[in-house]
């Protein structure tokens, strides 16, 4: 079956080799075009590695300071309801700087979507400790790794939101072909419920960040499968 | 035209919506709560919406998106709610989005008091946050002016891409006075040249933005300074009582600026000649009422709800130093008519000190 | 019935950044290093169309859009 790159892709992305951002924005890229709807869609965009989707997808988009998008998105669904309104955000912007407004737009049930990339650290900034970060995960500001005791406990979405009457929560990755089209089902799932007024969709998507992993781009998606999968596990948790 | 009765927050709040503001966020503090409960319920009636978010960071994020998407966007708030805000302030500058914050004054360092105060000055029209900018920043001294000013300054934002700002403070935001609210203006988002609205494939899509370094920053950065500099030309504004033969001349705005008035009015009947500037405009700050000076002034008088004479420093640049330039402080309190008359006395026989703390 | 040398899938080379995803991932071995290298001095990808059966799975686990399965 032929494939080519949805056309709201518009030139190459700025992203690291086997970045995860990438793979995930090409899918909703997809996903945007497939259900005709990159005309009324509006996207926030957080500050981070992940804002560089604006450059390489054409969809209108505003900016937002640094993990502010709950915010922001509750002011755009308002001012216009009839359009998609969505973020590609990272785990520092959506879990850390800005969980007040994440988990504010989660508890009013607001009618739009999370897109959190999930890659266990502050990328942009040269890959210091995230909430995210790992039990025993080297960073660059935690160089013996990650302990409960020193740094605190890893944060885990679904642990916060399973019983927060929301519309969709899901976890995905993209470590193979098979998770991939899993990532896109959950992907139009979530805007589906945004197009139905349903409410809030979360999706956290397990990402890849080789570069500050120090792990190439084929063992960084082993290091997902073998040791943020059983922590983090994937699936849907809330549906309705 | 019809005449209300309403407190000055109202006032501020009724004058916006009638220029056009269809989306309020805002999160309730002393001596502004008034804004955010009016518009909870008036922007229903108008069709607008209405958000009481979790935080001003929050709220100050909310008036960036919604003008980002077309809506003539306000928010509100006090002294330390205030400084929460000064962080989305400087993405509106940054991004070019003609959105609208009032600052009703409150006294004090950190959380303060509840009462008025105008030491908010120097971060109202210094910047405020990080970065090289003004606000424009509008100071009324009546309830009516802060239905007019609300009302205005909109289209006033929209003609630069630049954020405005409207001082008010607690006496003005408190006190009831008749005013003349003027007509509903039109306003279509959807007309608005910058907003966002989705782009179907193949055109080009819109992002706005307040990160510079992806753009040509050289040419964002004259476009920029040619605006702030056009807007320091343009828009200065001030109201003048009994200038052009006056000796002593107060310089005051806001709440001040009517005591010192009535300063004006009681000196001249004892024979003092008094006279009053009161900037409109904080920034740009009315300059060129300064250069049309007579020198015969002998003293320039700042009378100010701080302790360190903030404006002081704007009048001394303003004058270049031709004459002395004192301040009234007064801090939390209210001046007194009195206490002013007073003074311009002991600048006229020579017994007033010029102190600086800046 | 398709030629076994027809091409089957384009590749893009000035868009492989190197993150060798493709090679990682595809289950027949199609995907080998090019032994050329581009603009942006990476040493890319080329598809042995003989071998390729058009899953797409290098489509898939492309980040950088490099190949168009035909």
């Amino acid at each position: 079956m032929a494939k080519s790159a949805p056309s709201i892709m518009k030139c190459e992305n700025m992203f690291c080799a086997g970045c995860g951002h990438s793979l995930f924005d090409r899918l909703l890229g997809e996903v945007l075009t497939e259900m005709d709807i990159v005309g009324e869609s509006i996207s926030c965009s957080d500050i981070g590695c992940n804002h560089m989707y604006q450059y390489s997808m054409a969809v209108d988009t505003v900016v937002p300071p640094h993990g502010k998008m709950g915010a922001a998105m509750a002011a755009m669904k308002k001012v216009r309801p009839d359009k998609y309104i969505f973020s590609i955000a990272g785990d520092g912007g959506a879990y850390a700087i800005g969980l007040g407004e994440t988990l504010s737009a989660a508890t009013r049930n607001d009618n739009v979507t999370f897109f959190v990339m999930n890659n266990t650290v502050y990328a942009m900034t040269g890959g210091q400790m995230a909430p995210t970060t790992m039990p025993g995960q080297y960073s660059s500001s935690s160089i013996k790794g990650r302990t409960a005791e020193e740094h605190g406990r890893t944060f885990d979405v679904v642990k916060l939101m399973q019983n927060l009457e929301i519309a969709y929560l899901a976890r995905c990755t993209v470590t193979n072909a098979a998770e991939m089209a899993k990532t896109k089902r959950c992907i139009k799932k979530a805007l589906e419920k945004q197009r139905d007024g349903k409410g809030f969709s979360l999706v956290e998507v397990l990402v890849p960040c080789p570069t500050n992993w120090g792990l190439t781009p084929p063992e960084a998606m082993r290091h997902i499968e073998n040791d943020l999968v059983p922590y983090l596990p994937l699936g849907e948790y809330i549906d309705r | 035209m019809e005449t209300m009765l309403l407190k000055g927050n109202e006032a501020l709040a009724e004058g916006a919506v009638r220029g056009g503001c269809r989306f309020y966020a805002g999160y309730p503090i002393t001596p502004q709560s008034e804004i955010l409960e009016y518009m909870s319920w008036r922007q229903n009636e108008v069709g607008g919406s209405f958000i009481q978010g979790e935080s001003e960071i929050a709220s100050v994020n909310m008036v960036f998106a919604a003008t980002a998407l077309g809506a003539r966007a306000l928010t509100s708030s006090s002294g330390p709610g205030f400084s929460l805000k000064q962080e989305g302030i400087a993405y509106w500058v940054s991004a070019g989005m003609p959105a609208v914050v009032a600052c009703v004054s409150r006294y004090g360092i950190g959380d303060g008091f509840i009462g008025p105060g105008q030491d908010n000055y120097w971060q109202a029209v210094k910047g405020g946050g990080n970065g090289d900018y003004h606000l424009l920043v509008l100071a009324p001294n009546s309830v009516q002016e802060n239905m007019d000013m609300a009302y205005e300054s909109f289209e006033l934002a929209e003609k630069y891409m630049h954020p405005v700002l409207i001082l008010s403070d607690a006496t003005i935001g408190q006190m009831l006075e008749p005013c003349t609210a003027p007509p509903m203006k039109e306003y279509d988002k959807d007309k608005a040249p910058w907003a966002l609205k989705g782009t179907p494939i193949g055109q080009k899509n819109k992002v706005i933005t307040d990160m510079t370094y992806n753009q040509d920053i050289d040419e964002w950065n004259r476009d920029y300074i040619r605006k702030m500099r056009l807007i320091m030309e343009t828009e200065q504004r001030w109201e003048e009582i009994s200038v052009p033969d006056a000796d002593v001349v107060f310089v005051a705005y806001g709440i001040s600026s009517r005591i010192a008035e009535g300063a004006v009015r009681l000196g001249r009947e004892r024979g003092l000649k008094l006279g009053l500037i009161r900037p409109i405009t904080l920034w740009p700050f009315p300059r060129k009422a300064f250069a049309r000076l007579s020198d015969s002034v002998k003293g320039l008088v700042t009378v100010e709800l701080n302790m360190m004479g903030q404006m002081r420093e704007d009048v001394i640049l303003a004058s270049h130093w031709r004459c002395p330039a004192y301040s009234v402080t007064t801090a939390q309190r209210i001046p007194e008519v009195e206490q002013l008359v007073c003074f311009a006395e002991s600048v006229l026989n020579g017994s007033a000190v010029e102190e600086e703390v800046f | 019935m398709q030629s076994e040398t027809m091409e089957k899938v384009k590749v893009n080379e000035e868009r492989c950044k190197g993150c060798y995803l493709c090679i990682a991932s595809c289950r027949k071995g199609a995907i080998r290093l090019s032994g050329r290298t581009n603009k942006r001095g990476i040493v890319t990808v080329a598809v042995d169309q003989a071998l390729c059966v058009q899953c797409g799975v290098c489509y898939t686990m492309c980040p950088d859009l490099v190949f168009e399965i035909l």
